[in-house]
């Protein structure tokens, strides 16, 4: 998998977080300047990040603790060796067992030069930092600290560390705090320890030694089974799946994906990594269909704008599997707006395969490998030889009534004659050719075409695209939900619809009345 | 892959286990279990890939000739549990045996295995226990033979045992023994309940033997077994699994099998807690042990005697007539109740309750309603004789040391008597409630005004509003004895007739509720007399007043009532008020008479008085779960054409079946298949009180099946009611489970959910609750608009704070709106005046308390309260309600049964508890006295001012009684006193000052500063939630006897260290003084220095017709100058 893809997943879920936020700020432009003054605050201010973990630890309210993680890739810009420094010291009290070894990792990281977007403001940069130390060092030193703040630190500094390229720092902290989130049992630290499994795969897979951790994984899996953590089993069983199809344990992945469930309540963007992962299993298992089917879903379920390493692997891979499945994917969805670059080799094969040009593919598989390699989609795209001689053929079959195979061995640069009647044999059996072959004279004879009209075709294309419709309209039915209490008004409206409904009471009753005196 | 096989165990680089896998296909046995240990192994990382291959796994454990198959078993369970199926693994972790590890390193695996053994086994063995009792009672050959095949089918599994066992085992090696009482009571393990508690373990029990005999086994060990060391935290154990008793154990049977274990370990302590005991057995209705006890108690110690007479307060206030009556009888065979009687002289004074002398032989049996005329004459004589007479442990005051000591060894003869005479006294109720009746008296704080202005805003002709007044007036002042309002309003009063007269003349009953001594001059002149025949609806009423003024203690009058029934002859509306009569005041006293009587007017089949009769049999039996007078009532109410009797029926049945939980089960699932809606509607009532307070989810379950399903509307109206009742001991749950009943389309159910919260939250001013009603007192329906304020004001009744911004202030306004606005609806309005009568209730010191403090039901305020719900149908039983009334007072007795002079402590403002500011000041000039916070500049003034004469020790009763917030300043003014005996009263008071001018200097500052606690006198108001605040001043003379009975220092030592920890106390800290066990209620006070005299408190008068309103106010704290800085 490509380093883009990498990047982009790792931040599949922050950025679209980010797009919602960014909705909602439309809607509410006041309220957003609020939110917007205190996030920024919030993004150099670890000091008040924690404060917000805190207090929702306490509360057992879940929102504070999502809305620092939201910002969590913004953070992560911006985020200095001194803060971490700082907030280890001041949070972590002395005596914690994790603090020695954070301190040490935090030490090594060198202070990151001033970025040249933000040269003219160095000196308030500065200033900042000069003020959290005054912070920290007003901040009276904590004596016990939460497992959520401490799992929150254990990220930063990991994230930290990552970037700084100290990857086996970054290991060694991930990995401990990876032990303690494990070894604790509560519900409000689901959320931040979704995180620190995130990053301890991460940390380890930079490293290279991601097979060394799939122990853990499973272990930590089935802990967060039997602890009814939904959101740290999801991001579990995507961190095994990840980890497996880096290895091509193919078939594992299979079998894991089969025993272990998946928990409704995922998170969206989990939901699209999942999906896309079991694409790539079904994919490689020759399922190309339901591959495909997943693979759908997983665009569809991914972030629209953002994520863009993410929505890129899906639309490379959906691309070879709709080849493989006999189909020509669409131009416009080759031609995406930042998809389309990176989308190139893909397109050339995807008109290789569909005019069935054997010799242009080849070309194509050439030039291409090695992005094809790193794609993890080469033995894929190799599987896609067949689909051009198929193609080909087909071409033939409704261009020719009676062809000789010599001919077709030569029009499609088929590498062997014998082998000739063989593929004709196949594609007739398979059905992508109408036609029949007479041996004795080593012709292949087109059938009639019959009217496709005429046939069920169309009908069972319409209801496929119906249900499909009717599908999407439950599950946006489904996804909607009331906000708790929105029926109850308020109570001065209640006490005003009462006058208001005596009053018409009263004036039907009048008017009845009047109608009455009419009548006699 | 072979090689994969090899390096399978130590390294983890292996992929795949298919080659493992593919070995359990081979035809030898040894590569087969070569294959399961390599697979055992590696099975938690490739648990999904193994678990392809189960079938064959699971053939190799079943193979029986196989040798290595528990490993195939422990391999096929791990499976299972990786993927998720608990059941299977268990199962085949029982099959693995001694391979199944469970001491083993803490494993998930393990743990989670464990939890769902320990489940399962919970779930087979109460299906084990709940088969012995049927096996044992059913007669029937049939039914025999089914239940004993039903046992042997759920015998439980001999290694799910084993592993139980196990587990109890290595928890009582660790110590965790509440972690193994908790598994015990849910299994339902006797045997282990006792192991738990004692640290013994029972010989000759095994896992499969009868309760019956494990209680046996433990009480013969209890014989044997020496007492229990008091190292051990067996108390606190024991106060758990109490605890647990009541919350957690669903079964009557199991609990009633745990309880008698408990009350056996109590027997064993080296000191007895004998509150905890008669707890227990009160709840077990087992008479003879509490008499055993309390005869013991009573020939004990001094401190022995005053846990006596704790324990026979609180068996008077949890108990029932019939339990409390039995004890009695027992505890004094007929020959000594005459003794007693005779000796009565010496121990009856004070209070001016001569006829306690009377009283006290009443229990036996004697005839007594002479005695209450007897009453007034004694009264004087009884003072005399308390002077003169030393008969009394404790000398009257002047008397000197030395003739104290002369005075008890003379009273050593007389002691024993005069001991029975005070217990009985206790125990026949007439002390509680003559104290009770003080109390409300003294503290009266009805706020008249709200009547005036009531009866200024409601259109005179409005009968409706106009009874609800009456009704409202009767409810703010219940138990206060003062009817001022109607003795100044006679004319308004007389427009009531009819029925509303019937309401009016029994609302004297609310009024002067436990006035015992004199009911029966009260209501003279209404009582029907032979000859004169006055209205029958007033001759009804007083009727109904006596029952009401008698309810639940009915000895005294139940001859004359009885008498009243028989002579009432047809008159339906006599006959009426002496069947509610009766019924009230033989409530729950199973009296066979009584009930024959009630019975034969119901066979008249009139109507009127065949209703009230229905009702007074099922009062006279309540809780009784008879079978045979629920038998005659349905029968009886199939037969009958009135509506109004089969309702009152259905309802005397549902009363019948209090508290009696599953046993019920058969009459309530016949009430709830009738046909006739009357009777289903009597079903939900009777899930309601054969469930009250106990939470149980099959009974919330079943009545909320009934609340959307049935077809009629009465009846889903009383289901939602229920609820509230069944919820009772867990408030806070009620509001979420009628939430959504409570927006219903259909008006009858959001009736029933006002209902249903306002009973269950009532008195605990609970957030939800109120925010629920306020959106529901806006409703469309008139009748929903009522509950709403009735049950709002149920909830709010003495919550704090009551300021005006308070919710309970909030609901003031909104009921003074809706009582004054003449386009409300007249049942809105009629539900409004009921509300602020409930508000203000007992003169403002009363709750509403459905369980006790222990949370022990009720009965007679459940009951009162199922019944005062039927007020939609017939009116008159709004008095029902004041049954639940419990005054929130905490009253100190010393060892004569007299309240001495007595201060505590209470760690809140004082503005936190006060009550609420009255309406209108001016209107009367009647200024309800409240808690003023007291300036620190003029606390100072006034400390000054009593420094100069503490030396005088004047009587200051009255200033007393009018601060009763005196705050700091109070405290060391009251040490003052408790010291001046101990000639310390120099230090004392310079420490005093030291504390005053402290908190001159933080007042200073020139702002308002409330006192951070105040004192409390004895009988004092307590809120319920002012009991976590409360605790004993230091160093003052009586300690309360139920506590922790800590070394106390010497004497001469206590004087100085009361005088340093005052001045702790009075410079603000709050931490200062023991905390207060017992919290609210008859607290028995142990006086550290009999030898000194006692200051007791003046009994305050009664009001009522023959102490024409002479009530005087106390007078106002004396002027003060302020004087800034001084």
């Amino acid at each position: 998998m490509g380093a883009t893809e990498k990047k982009g997943e790792g931040k599949a879920d922050e950025p679209k977080a980010e797009d919602e936020a960014k909705k909602k700020a439309e809607a509410a432009a006041a309220a957003a300047a609020a939110t917007k003054r205190e996030d920024d605050r919030l993004l150099v201010d670890v000091p008040a990040q924690v404060a917000l973990i805190e207090r929702s630890a306490a509360t057992k309210d879940p929102k504070a603790q999502n809305r620092v993680l939201r910002h969590s890739s913004a953070i992560r810009r911006k985020l200095t060796a001194q803060a971490v420094r700082n907030a280890i010291e001041t949070f972590i009290p002395e005596g914690h067992p994790l603090k020695p070894l954070l301190a040490t990792a935090a030490a090594k990281v060198p202070e990151k030069p001033p970025p040249p977007a933000a040269a003219g403001a160095p000196a308030a940069a500065a200033a900042a930092g000069a003020e959290m130390d005054v912070d920290a060092q007003a901040a009276e030193k904590r004596t016990a600290v939460c497992m959520e703040v401490e799992a929150y630190i254990c990220v930063l500094l990991t994230t930290l560390l990552i970037d700084a390229k100290l990857l086996d720092d970054a290991a060694a902290v991930s990995s401990a705090a990876f032990a303690r989130v494990q070894a604790t049992n509560q519900r409000t630290l689901d959320a931040m320890g979704a995180k620190v499994y995130f990053y301890y795969a991460r940390a380890h897979e930079l490293g290279g030694k991601l097979a060394s951790i799939r122990s853990a994984l499973l272990r930590a899996h089935r802990t967060s089974v039997l602890h009814h953590n939904g959101l740290g089993q999801v991001v579990l069983l995507n961190l095994l799946l990840r980890n497996y199809l880096q290895h091509s344990l193919y078939d594992q992945a299979d079998k894991l994906v089969a025993k272990a469930g998946f928990p409704e309540s995922a998170p969206n963007n989990q939901l699209a990594r999942y999906l896309f992962y079991l694409g790539r299993i079904k994919a490689v298992q020759l399922e190309y269909s339901e591959s495909f089917s997943c693979l759908l879903q997983a665009a569809r379920k991914a972030p629209q704008r953002a994520a863009v390493g993410f929505r890129l692997s899906v639309a490379k891979l959906t691309t070879i599997v709709q080849l493989l499945m006999g189909e020509v994917p669409s131009r416009s969805a080759l031609q995406q707006r930042e998809l389309e670059k990176p989308l190139r080799p893909y397109l050339q094969i995807a008109q290789a395969v569909r005019i069935g040009d054997l010799a242009h593919f080849k070309h194509v598989m050439e030039t291409s490998a090695a992005l094809f390699h790193a794609d993890r989609t080469h033995t894929l795209i190799v599987r896609l030889r067949q689909n051009v001689i198929r193609a080909g053929l087909r071409n033939i079959n409704l261009a020719y009534t009676r062809i000789p195979l010599e001919s077709i061995w030569h029009k499609l640069k088929i590498d062997r004659l014998e082998d000739v009647e063989c593929i004709v044999a196949k594609a007739v059996r398979d059905g992508v050719i109408d036609a029949e072959i007479d041996h004795a004279a080593g012709v292949l004879i087109s059938k009639e075409v019959d009217d496709l009209y005429a046939t069920l075709e169309p009908q069972l294309a319409f209801h496929k695209r119906t249900s499909f419709c009717l599908n999407v309209h439950n599950d946006a039915v489904k996804a909607m939900s009331f906000p708790p209490d929105a029926h109850k008004g308020d109570l001065e409206q209640e006490e005003a619809k009462r006058k208001e409904r005596l009053r018409e009471e009263a004036e039907l009753a009048q008017s009845l009345a009047e109608e009455d005196d009419d009548e006699f | 892959m072979s090689v994969a096989v090899q390096s399978a165990p130590g390294l983890p680089m292996i992929t795949s286990a298919s080659g493992m896998l593919a070995m359990l296909e081979e035809e030898q046995l040894e590569i087969k279990a070569y294959a399961l240990r390599t697979l055992n192994a590696v099975v938690d990382d490739f648990w999904a890939e193994i678990a392809e291959c189960l079938p064959e796994i699971e053939a190799l454990y079943e193979d029986e000739a196989f040798e290595a198959r528990q490993l195939a078993a422990l391999l096929a369970s791990k499976v299972f549990f990786q993927l998720g199926e608990l059941d299977d693994a268990l199962t085949y972790a029982l099959g693995a045996g001694a391979l199944f590890d469970v001491s083993a390193t803490s494993s998930e695996y393990v743990d989670a295995l464990l939890a769902k053994a320990i489940d399962e086994y919970c779930v087979q063995h109460v299906r084990l226990t709940d088969g012995q009792p049927r096996r044992a009672a059913d007669a029937d050959a049939d039914a025999d033979a089914a239940a004993g095949a039903d046992a042997a089918g759920a015998a439980v599994d001999p290694r799910l045992v084993a592993l139980v066992e196990r587990m109890f085992d290595s928890c009582f090696e660790r110590r965790q023994y509440k972690q193994a009482l908790g598994i015990a009571i849910e299994a339902r393990r006797l045997d282990v309940v006792y192991r738990a508690i004692t640290r013994e373990r029972l010989a000759a029990v095994t896992e499969a033997t009868p309760l019956a005999d494990i209680g046996a086994a433990a009480a013969a060990a209890a014989d044997a077994g020496a007492p229990i060391e008091s190292g051990a935290d067996t108390p606190a154990m024991l106060e758990h699994c109490l605890k647990a008793c009541g919350t957690t154990i669903g079964s009557r049977e199991f609990r009633a099998h745990v309880l008698r274990l408990l009350v056996t370990i109590y027997h064993r302590l080296p000191s007895p807690d004998y509150l905890g005991m008669s707890e227990c057995l009160g709840q077990l209705d087992d008479a003879h042990t509490v008499a055993a006890l309390l005869e013991k108690l009573m020939r004990g110690s001094g401190t022995e005697f005053l846990l006596a007479c704790q324990v026979a307060f609180d068996l008077v206030e949890n108990g029932t007539q019939r339990f409390v009556n039995r004890v009695t009888a027992l505890l004094l065979p007929p020959p000594a109740a005459a003794a007693a009687a005779s000796g009565a002289d010496g121990g009856a004074h004070g209070f001016g309750a001569a006829a306690n002398a009377a009283a006290a032989g009443a229990p036996a049996g004697a005839d007594d309603a002479m005695a209450v005329d007897a009453a007034p004459p004694a009264e004087p004589a009884a003072t005399a004789t308390a002077t003169a007479a030393a008969s009394s442990s404790a000398p009257p005051p002047p008397a000197t040391a030395a003739a104290a000591t002369a005075a008890a060894a003379g009273a050593a003869a007389l002691e024993p008597a005069s001991r029975e005479a005070k217990l009985m006294k206790i125990l026949s109720g007439e002390l509680p409630i003559a104290l009770h009746l003080e109390f409300l008296c003294r503290n009266n704080r009805t706020d008249l005004a709200i009547l005036h202005a009531m009866k200024a805003a409601v259109e005179p002709r409005n009968a409706l509003c106009h009874s609800a007044i009456v009704h409202a007036h009767a409810l703010m002042s219940a138990g206060t004895t003062s009817d001022v309002f109607l003795r100044d309003n006679l004319d308004w009063l007389a427009r009531a007739t009819n029925w509303a007269k019937f309401s009016a003349t029994a609302s004297l009953g609310v009024i002067h509720r436990g006035h015992h001594t004199q009911a029966m001059q009260l209501l003279k002149s209404y009582l029907p007399t032979a000859g004169l025949s006055a209205s029958p609806f007033s001759e009804g009423g007083a009727l109904y007043a006596l029952g009401l003024i008698h309810a639940n203690h009915g000895a005294p009058v139940r001859s004359y009532l009885l008498e009243a029934l028989r002579n009432a002859g047809s008159n339906d509306v006599v006959l009426h008020g002496a069947c509610l009569a009766l019924g009230l005041a033989l409530m729950a006293s199973e009296d066979a008479q009584a009930y024959d009587e009630l019975k034969a007017v119901l066979y008249n089949d009139s109507a009127i008085a065949g209703e009230a009769a229905a009702l007074g049999m099922g009062l006279v039996m309540a809780g009784s779960g008879s079978a045979r007078a629920c038998e005659e009532m349905i029968a009886y109410a199939h037969d009958t054409q009135h509506e109004k009797i089969i309702r009152a029926l259905a309802l005397g049945v549902a009363i019948v079946q209090y508290g009696r939980e599953g046993e019920a089960d058969g009459v309530i699932s016949s009430l709830l298949l009738d046909q006739d809606d009357i009777l289903r509607y009597g079903g939900a009532y009777a899930l309601a009180l054969a469930y009250a307070g106990t939470s149980t989810n099959g009974a919330v379950r079943r009545i909320l099946d009934i609340a959307v399903s049935d077809v009629s509307e009465n009846v889903r109206r009383a289901a939602v009611t229920a609820l509230g009742f069944v919820l009772c001991n867990n408030p806070a749950q009620c509001p979420r489970v009628v939430e959504l009943l409570a927006e219903s389309y259909n008006p009858h159910v959001r009736y029933g959910a006002t209902m249903a919260v306002g009973v269950a939250c009532a008195g605990t001013g609970n957030r939800d609750a109120c925010e629920m009603l306020r959106a529901m007192a806006t409703d469309s329906v008139e009748y929903v608009r009522q509950g709403a304020l009735i049950a709002q004001a149920l909830v709010l009744i003495q919550s704090s704070p009551q300021g005006p911004d308070s919710r309970a202030g909030q609901l003031r306004k909104q009921l003074d709106k809706a009582i004054s606005d003449k386009h409300e609806d007249a049942m809105t309005r009629f539900g409004a005046i009921l509300a602020s009568g409930l508000l203000e209730a007992g003169g403002r010191n009363v709750t509403i308390q459905l369980t006790s403090l222990n949370g022990h039901k009720k009965l007679p305020a459940i009951v009162g309260m199922a019944v005062f719900t039927n007020f939609w149908v017939w009116h008159p039983l709004v008095p029902f309600v004041s049954l639940a009334l419990t005054p929130t007072a905490l009253i100190g007795l010393n060892a004569d049964l007299k309240m001495p002079k007595w201060a505590f402590q209470s760690n809140a403002p004082p503005s936190t508890f006060a009550y609420p500011p009255p309406l209108r000041p001016e209107a009367k000039g009647k200024v309800a006295l409240v808690a003023t916070a007291v300036l620190s500049t003029s606390a100072k003034a006034k400390k000054a001012e009593r420094a100069k004469d503490a030396d005088k020790k004047q009587d200051k009763d009255k200033a007393e009684k009018a601060d009763v917030a005196m705050g700091e300043a109070g405290a060391p003014a009251d040490s003052d006193k408790a010291v001046a005996g101990k000639k310390a009263a120099a230090g004392a008071a310079s420490s005093a000052d030291a504390a005053a001018s402290k908190e001159t200097r933080v007042g200073a500052d020139g702002k308002e500063r409330e006192p951070p606690f105040q004192l409390l006198h004895n009988p004092a108001r307590v809120l319920p939630q002012q009991e976590g605040v409360l605790s004993v001043v230091p160093g003052s003379r009586y300690t309360p006897v139920i506590r922790e009975i800590a070394p106390r220092p010497a004497a001469g030592a206590a004087g100085a260290a009361a005088a340093g920890a005052a001045a702790a106390g009075a410079g603000g800290s709050s931490a200062a003084g023991d905390k207060l066990l017992r919290l609210s209620g008859f607290v028995l006070l142990d006086d550290t220095t009999p030898s000194e005299p006692q200051e007791l408190l003046e009994p305050a008068p009664t009001g009522g017709a023959s102490v024409p309103a002479n009530m005087e106010e106390p007078a106002p704290p004396a002027p003060f100058e302020f004087t800034e800085g001084a």
